[in-house]
Parts: structure tokens; C-alpha cells; sequence
């Protein structure tokens, strides 16, 4: 008995050794990579202190008082509820309808046999996402502004409506326009991520299903949403992670910098940029960049923790 | 068995890979001007290690310059009775190293221009200050950001112009040397030129922190417009007195050119300026700095004037005289005029703004005054800086000196070089003109003279008055002195105040300005968040500071 699990120990401790071998080739070839992310990511990591610290360049940021979490004190004030609301609300609205349209279009791609146009669509759906956020809104602004805009000027005539419509002051069409915008940009990217995935799937499932007697919504419905589904999880734990985080472009760009808009264009980074913009503090800004990465961090542990609950197989950690 | 058991691994690696390229894409996004813990702490690094090196040098130098010194400032005292005021004198810097000097300032101009513009300036400087000279300029629309960068990073920056940084935050955060001394042992010229009083709007604390333009020191307000139509519709401008008087100017011009409009904004605010000191920022300002004496600081926002102003541009708004969407324009005003849509801007003016225009903008350009010039703190900036992070403060004061005082630098930096940049028209008179075939656009050398140190030893550009440095002189002798001229705002206190107000300004002031929001609901919806993000505190700091100072200067 004891000598029996002896040589089996041995045996296993072998086993280990020889694949630790057979893969060393494969963790030789990881060390660049975890060198760039030790030096890019993990190192640059001690600059947290300055949100701490009253920064004074002439005796050095080493030197500068402590001067405790009052460089958050400004992320508290006046519009904070505002922009929180702002910045997590659009954020939540992005995470689910962008895979949904993604998905959709994914399984579409698919589901084409001629292969010079699904390359074509392919390409066609990914330009927006190449195309540079100041651009974006410049195409925004041909669309709606009041004098030369195309909708003022020509699709509202088309219904009817004379009386033009000033949309760079009438906050309550934003949440709409920048949501549509978001997922006009982002969504080409998102749909190569997932066709890449249904295109992964073994294609003896579907065999499968049609042996079965499956119709081709009953295979979408029963092989490919099961497939996609770690994938979802993955990609949705990663944007709940950046949930306080913003796309400035999409905030600030778009609507260009609208003052009358502010209520509902206003997120966190705009917030900082603006109130910072003048006064160069650079203890203010960094105290922003922590507080999003630290609820950031958080968001995700949570999300993780309950993705773990539900599903173990999926959660990321 | 064996299949399985890797086929999931390897699908999720996979997906793992493709994953990690999210959050990269998302930052792909130009303008991202955040500065988020990432760059950040790159920086950190960078200055935690420079700065650490950079001060053991410094302090080995500041025992250094104290040998020097005493021999420096003899040569110089001996130079400058030597030479009279006429040359600037030159200070001895063959026993130093040769280093090269960065110079930093706004306007857009291309590299190759700059360099030559740096070779022409290090060919004198070489001989001088025994430097180069490195000349770097950036476009208005990133100058600050990238300076900000280059200031915290540790990067060397020798002399520069903070454009719209304020001295006191700069001085506050440790980001530009103190300049009493060295003004008095390397740039006596300059710091004699300059009077006490103009010296004052850059003194922090004890220390002169920055070096005050010789140029408009003062700004009177109006509207300027284009003399084509005013001549076309035969309007007397003398005849106008007050906003009624332009209000019916404005009438005129849209019912004979109903394509065009009438007033338009510059880069976003109709009314860029208002007849107010305002004191560093917008909130708490002096009402009255025209006629009274009076250092009260109140809330523009909450007074009559501000209310009146604001009903009556929402007034001119509905009545089609002003562009709509104003605030959500980011063109600047004057090419609004050159592309023919637009009939005048509202401005701050000075003597030959006229003219300035008029070549800026191709056509000819006229001018009616509502308020009269008045000296304010902020009329005293652009002014000049040297960064904490110079290889050599005292070269580097040598050479803002040089710029100060000597017109051959200045002229070049203002003009450029001649047969690149500009030609001369008038060698007696002293004007220059672009050379032939050559205009704004192409030239790629933007000229700014007011921003750089001395205007007023550089060449008249064409279409100048001749009398026009004296004319600017004497505009600035008769102006009006705000009783808070000299006085700095410090926010430093009031800082998170500050930044939500900042806010909330941006998002009521240049639409209320631009007429597109109704006063009688916006204004009390203004003041109320105002005060709920705590003006009251920075108006209660601002009184503390001005008393004090104003205690002071008795």
C-alpha cells in the first residue's frame, strides 16, 4: 500500500517533469511577453502614489507631501451622481446590445456561402471601427447640424417637419444618438471576434443537428449559442471591467462639447478633462485614474465571482 | 479522452488572445487626454528617477554659479555701462559647456521652418551665450497638452511660453524656476524695462516667476466686421452708441444678405470677454473695474449685468442675428468671415486690430468700440517662463533676455528668416511684407508677435500703421487700471471647488452667451448649481487673497 503510492508519486513526478520539458520551448517563448507586461503594466504601477501626494516638481514627486485623499475629494462634488449614472448607464447599454447586434451578424456571416462576400461584408462592417473618433464626429455633425445638417435639411422635409430641430441643444435625443454611434463604431469588431468563434465550431454538431432533423434556426438556437457562450462571458467580464471607464471621443467629440447636452453627455473622463484642463494637476488626475481602476477592479471580481456561482466552467478566474 | 481535455484549453487561450486585443482597440481613440494611471505612471517613473538626478545637479551647479557668479556679474555691470541701453549686453559663457537650449512656443509651423529658424538663432547665440538654440512649436490645439506633458515628464524645457497655464499654478507645482535673481544677474536690461507694476501680475509669492510681454497690456471690447457690406448698406458706425445701435446694424445686414450671418462666434463663445475684471477665472470677479475702486468680489453670474446680457443675445438669437448652435462651433471666427458666411465677431481689441485682421482675414475689416481699453492681470500673459528642468537657468535667462531686448532675435523668432518668411518692403521705414508668392498659408511659419517676448523691436508687418509701436504704447499708458491689476488668483486652496465649477461653466456660460437657452429658466438653474458645487467658497478665498493683497501693495 504505502509503497504503491510511493512509486506512484514518483511515476506522476516524472510525468511532471517530462511535460514541464516538452513545454519549455512554449514558456521560453512567453518570457518576452511577461517582460513587456511586467514593464508596461506592473512597474508603471507605483505612480499610484501620486494620487496621494500634493506633487511639487521642484523637490520631486518622491519628496511631495502626503497629503492623503484629498485628490478624490473633486471626483465627490457637485455632479458626481450625475456622472456616475452617465458614465456606468451608457456603459450597461453598450454591454448588451453590442453582442446582441454582433452576434446576430455573426451567425448571418455564417450562415453566407459565397465566400468573396462574406469577405466583402466583412470588411465593409469593420471601416467604421477603423475610422478615427474626430472623423466619427464630424460625420455626426454633417448629419445634425441645425443649418447644413442632412437631417434638418433633407429627411425631416421628407416628413413633413419644416421646423428645424437644433440637436446640439436638446439633450433628449443624445442617449440615443450616442448609443447608436457607439454601436455603429464598435459593433464591426465585436462580430469578427464571435464569427471567428462560430466559425470554430466543429461543424460534426451540426452533422448532428441535421441528421436530427434539425432546422437551420433550431441549430442556432441548440449548437451555436451553447458554443458562443464562454465566449459572451469572457468578452462581457472584460467590459464590466472597464464599466467606469469612457470613451472620451464618443463623449466629448460628438457632441461636441455641447454645453446644453452636458447632463446627459457628462461621464467621468469628460468630467476630469474639463474641470482639469486649465489647472495642470497632475495629483487630480492621477486620483481620477485610480478610483476607475479600483472600482474597475472590483466590478470584475464581483462579476467573476458570481459568472463562478453560475457557471464555473466560464469564469475567467 | 485525451482530445478533450486540450480542445477547451486551446479554445479558450484562444479566445483569450483575441480578448486581450479589447481594451487596446478602445484605446485607439485620438485626443484621449485622461491621464490615466498608465502614462501616467510612466512618467512617474521617468521623473522619480530624473528628478532625483536632476536636483543633485542643480544644487552641484548652484555652488558652481556662486564662483561664477561674482566674475559674471562684473563683466555684466561693465557691459552695460560699456554699450549704453542700446545693445543688450552679451554675459560670458565661454567657460561653460556648449549646450543646447529648447525653446518652446505656440503657433503652427512646420519642422523644417523651425529649424531654420533655430540655425539662423543658434548662429548668434553660439557666439553669445555660447548655446543652440532648439526652437519647438506646437498649434494651438494640443500646445497645452503637450506642454503639460513635457513639463511633468521631466523632459528639458529651457524657455517657453505657458500660453494660457497660469503663473501661479506653474510656480505652486514646482514646474518653473523662480526668476528674481537671475533677472537681476543675467537679464538686468529686461528687468529694468519692465515696471514694477507688470512685474506684479507674474509674482508669486516673493519671486518673479515669469517675464511679462511687451505688447497690448490693455483690450478694449467690440465688434469687428467687414467694411464691404458696411459700405455696401452705407452705414456711419460714429452713429452707433449702444448694443441697440448695433442691434439695428445687424437687422440691416441680414435682410439685404439673408444667406449670411450676422455675428458669429470665434471658436465657440460669442462673447469671449465681458466688461468685467475677471479676476484669473469666472468665478467671483470685480463688477465694475471701469470706474470704480471697489475690491468686492461678487458672482458675475448671479448679477443684473449678466442677466441683461444674456436676455438680450437670446433676443438677437430668435431674431436670426446670430449663428445658431453657436457654442458647438469650433472654427475660429475669422475664418467664418473669410469663407464669406458671416458678417463680424464680437472681440477684444487693441490698437491695429484692424489692420491685424484685415490681413489675417483678406478683407477689410472695421471695428465699433462699446467698452473702453482697460488693464487687467490676465492682458499681462502670454508671458515667458523658464522650466524647472533647464540644463542652464542662467544661459537660459541670457537668452530671454536676448529675445527681450535684441530686435535682430526677436525678429527673427516673430518673422522668421528673410527671403523664407517675409521680405523687406520698406528698409527705411522698417516693413516687410510675405515674399513673393508666398502668403499665410504657405509661408508655414505662423506669425504671432504678440506672443513672443518683444514685439515692439521687430519689423511693421505691410498694412501697419508706421506709428504703431508708439500708438501701442500709448494705448497702454491711457488705459484704464482695474484696481486688481497685479493680483493672481492661487486656487490651490479651492481646487476641487474650482474644478466643478469649471463644469458647470462650460455647460450654461457659452450657450447662455451664444443666446441658444432662455435666461429666465437657465440663469437661476446656473447659480443654483454654482453654489452647490461651492462658488461661494472660491468667492470667500478670492476676497481673502485680494485683501491681502491689496494690504500689501500699501
Amino acid at each position: 500500500m504505502n509503497t504503491a503510492t510511493v512509486t506512484e508519486r514518483r511515476r506522476q513526478k516524472g510525468r511532471f517533469a517530462r511535460r514541464y520539458f516538452r513545454y519549455l520551448p512554449l514558456y521560453l517563448m512567453m518570457v518576452p511577453g511577461m517582460i513587456y507586461l511586467l514593464v508596461n503594466n506592473y512597474i508603471p504601477m507605483t505612480g499610484i502614489i501620486i494620487a496621494f501626494k500634493q506633487v511639487n516638481f521642484r523637490i520631486g514627486i518622491l519628496k511631495s507631501p502626503f497629503i492623503g485623499l484629498k485628490n478624490f475629494e473633486f471626483l465627490f462634488r457637485g455632479d458626481a451622481w450625475l456622472i456616475t449614472r452617465n458614465t456606468i448607464g451608457y456603459n450597461l447599454v453598450f454591454i448588451i446590445i453590442t453582442p446582441i447586434i454582433a452576434i446576430s451578424i455573426a451567425i448571418l456571416l455564417n450562415e453566407l456561402t459565397k465566400k468573396g462576400l462574406k469577405q466583402f461584408y466583412q470588411t465593409v462592417i469593420l471601416v467604421p471601427y477603423l475610422i478615427s473618433i474626430v472623423v466619427v464626429s464630424y460625420l455626426v455633425y454633417a448629419l445634425l447640424s441645425t443649418e447644413n445638417g442632412f437631417l434638418n435639411n433633407t429627411i425631416l422635409p421628407l416628413f413633413g417637419i419644416k421646423e428645424k430641430i437644433g440637436w446640439y441643444s436638446s439633450p433628449q435625443y443624445w442617449p440615443f444618438i450616442l448609443v447608436l454611434t457607439q454601436v455603429w463604431k464598435g459593433f464591426g469588431y465585436s462580430t469578427i471576434i464571435y464569427f471567428a468563434t462560430v466559425v470554430g465550431i466543429d461543424q460534426s454538431y451540426y452533422e448532428a443537428a441535421s441528421i436530427d432533423g434539425a432546422t437551420r434556426w433550431e441549430k442556432v438556437k441548440h449548437v451555436t449559442l451553447p458554443c458562443l457562450k464562454s465566449t459572451v462571458i469572457t468578452l462581457t467580464l472584460l467590459s464590466i471591467g472597464r464599466m467606469f471607464y469612457s470613451d472620451f471621443g464618443l463623449f466629448y467629440q460628438v457632441p461636441m462639447n455641447s454645453g446644453p447636452l452636458l447632463d446627459v453627455t457628462n461621464t467621468i473622463d469628460t468630467y476630469v478633462y474639463r474641470g482639469l484642463m486649465q489647472n495642470n494637476n497632475i495629483g487630480m488626475s492621477s486620483a481620477a485614474g485610480v478610483f476607475q481602476s479600483v472600482v474597475g477592479f472590483i466590478l470584475v471580481l464581483t462579476a467573476n465571482a458570481i459568472v463562478n456561482k453560475v457557471s464555473r466552467e466560464d469564469a475567467l478566474f | 479522452m485525451k482530445n478533450e481535455d486540450i480542445q477547451p484549453a486551446a479554445g479558450k487561450g484562444i479566445g483569450l488572445l483575441i480578448i486581450c486585443e479589447v481594451p487596446f482597440g478602445g484605446m485607439e481613440v485620438i485626443m484621449k487626454k485622461k491621464l490615466v494611471a498608465v502614462i501616467l505612471a510612466t512618467m512617474v517613473l521617468c521623473t522619480a528617477c530624473s528628478s532625483g538626478k536632476t536636483s543633485d545637479v542643480s544644487s552641484g551647479k548652484d555652488s558652481g554659479s556662486n564662483d561664477a557668479q561674482p566674475t559674471a556679474g562684473a563683466t555684466a555691470d561693465a557691459d552695460s555701462q560699456k554699450e549704453a541701453a542700446e545693445e543688450p549686453s552679451t554675459y560670458d559663457f565661454s567657460d561653460r559647456e556648449p549646450v543646447t537650449l529648447k525653446l518652446y512656443m505656440f503657433g503652427d509651423a512646420d519642422t523644417a521652418q523651425c529649424e531654420l529658424v533655430s540655425e539662423k538663432l543658434s548662429e548668434i547665440t553660439r557666439e553669445k551665450l555660447n548655446c543652440d538654440v532648439q526652437l519647438t512649436r506646437i498649434g494651438f490645439g494640443s500646445y497645452v497638452t503637450q506642454l503639460n506633458l513635457a513639463l511633468s515628464s521631466g523632459e528639458q524645457i529651457d524657455v517657453f511660453s505657458p500660453f494660457n497655464l497660469s503663473t501661479s499654478t506653474l510656480a505652486n507645482s514646482g514646474q518653473i524656476k523662480p526668476l528674481t535673481k537671475l533677472l537681476q544677474t543675467y537679464g538686468k536690461e529686461t528687468y529694468e524695462a519692465i515696471s514694477a507694476d507688470d512685474w506684479a501680475c507674474h509674482t508669486v509669492g516673493d519671486d518673479i516667476y515669469a517675464v511679462p510681454p511687451n505688447k497690448d497690456k490693455a483690450m478694449d471690447l467690440g465688434f469687428m466686421m467687414r467694411k464691404d457690406i458696411v459700405d455696401e448698406l452705407g452705414i456711419d458706425l460714429s452713429q452707433v452708441k449702444d448694443f441697440n445701435g448695433l442691434h439695428d446694424v445687424l437687422v440691416k445686414v441680414k435682410e439685404a444678405h439673408p444667406d449670411m450671418y450676422p455675428a458669429v462666434p470665434d471658436f465657440g463663445n460669442m462673447l469671449g470677454y465681458l466688461e468685467v475684471d475677471q479676476l484669473s477665472d469666472y468665478f467671483g470677479v470685480l463688477l465694475d473695474p471701469y470706474t470704480s475702486d471697489s475690491l468686492k468680489v461678487e458672482n458675475l453670474f448671479e448679477s443684473e449685468y449678466y442677466k441683461e446680457l444674456c436676455t438680450m443675445m437670446y433676443g438677437w438669437a430668435k431674431e436670426g442675428l446670430l449663428m445658431p448652435d453657436a457654442s458647438t462651433n469650433t472654427e475660429s471666427g475669422n475664418n467664418l468671415i473669410k469663407s464669406g458666411k458671416a458678417f463680424g465677431r464680437f472681440s477684444h481689441m487693441k490698437v491695429g486690430f484692424e489692420s491685424e485682421n484685415t490681413n489675417a482675414i483678406g478683407m477689410e475689416i472695421v471695428t465699433w468700440k462699446y467698452a473702453p481699453a482697460i488693464s487687467v492681470t490676465s492682458k499681462l500673459s502670454p508671458a515667458w517662463c523658464i522650466g524647472e528642468n533647464t540644463v542652464d537657468a542662467e544661459r537660459s535667462m541670457a537668452l530671454l533676455n536676448l529675445m527681450y531686448n535684441d530686435p535682430e532675435v526677436s525678429n527673427l523668432l516673430i518673422n522668421g528668416v528673410e527671403g523664407v518668411h517675409y521680405q523687406i518692403l520698406d528698409a527705411q521705414k522698417g516693413i516687410i511684407g510675405y515674399p513673393e508668392g508666398k502668403d499665410a498659408t504657405t509661408v508655414g511659419y505662423a506669425r504671432l508677435p504678440w506672443g513672443w517676448p518683444n514685439e515692439q523691436i521687430s519689423y511693421l508687418w505691410q498694412g501697419d500703421s508706421e506709428t504703431l509701436w508708439s500708438d501701442l504704447n500709448q494705448f497702454n499708458l491711457t488705459a484704464i487700471q482695474s484696481p486688481a491689476k497685479g493680483f493672481t488668483f492661487d486656487n490651490a486652496m479651492v481646487l476641487n471647488e474650482v474644478t466643478a465649477c469649471q463644469n458647470i461653466y462650460t455647460k450654461y456660460n457659452p450657450a447662455l452667451l451664444g443666446g441658444q437657452l432662455d435666461p429666465e429658466i437657465t440663469i437661476p438653474k446656473f447659480v443654483e448649481e454654482l453654489k452647490k458645487a461651492g462658488i461661494g467658497t472660491i468667492i470667500a478665498e478670492k476676497q481673502k487673497q485680494i485683501d491681502a493683497w491689496a494690504a500689501n501693495k500699501k
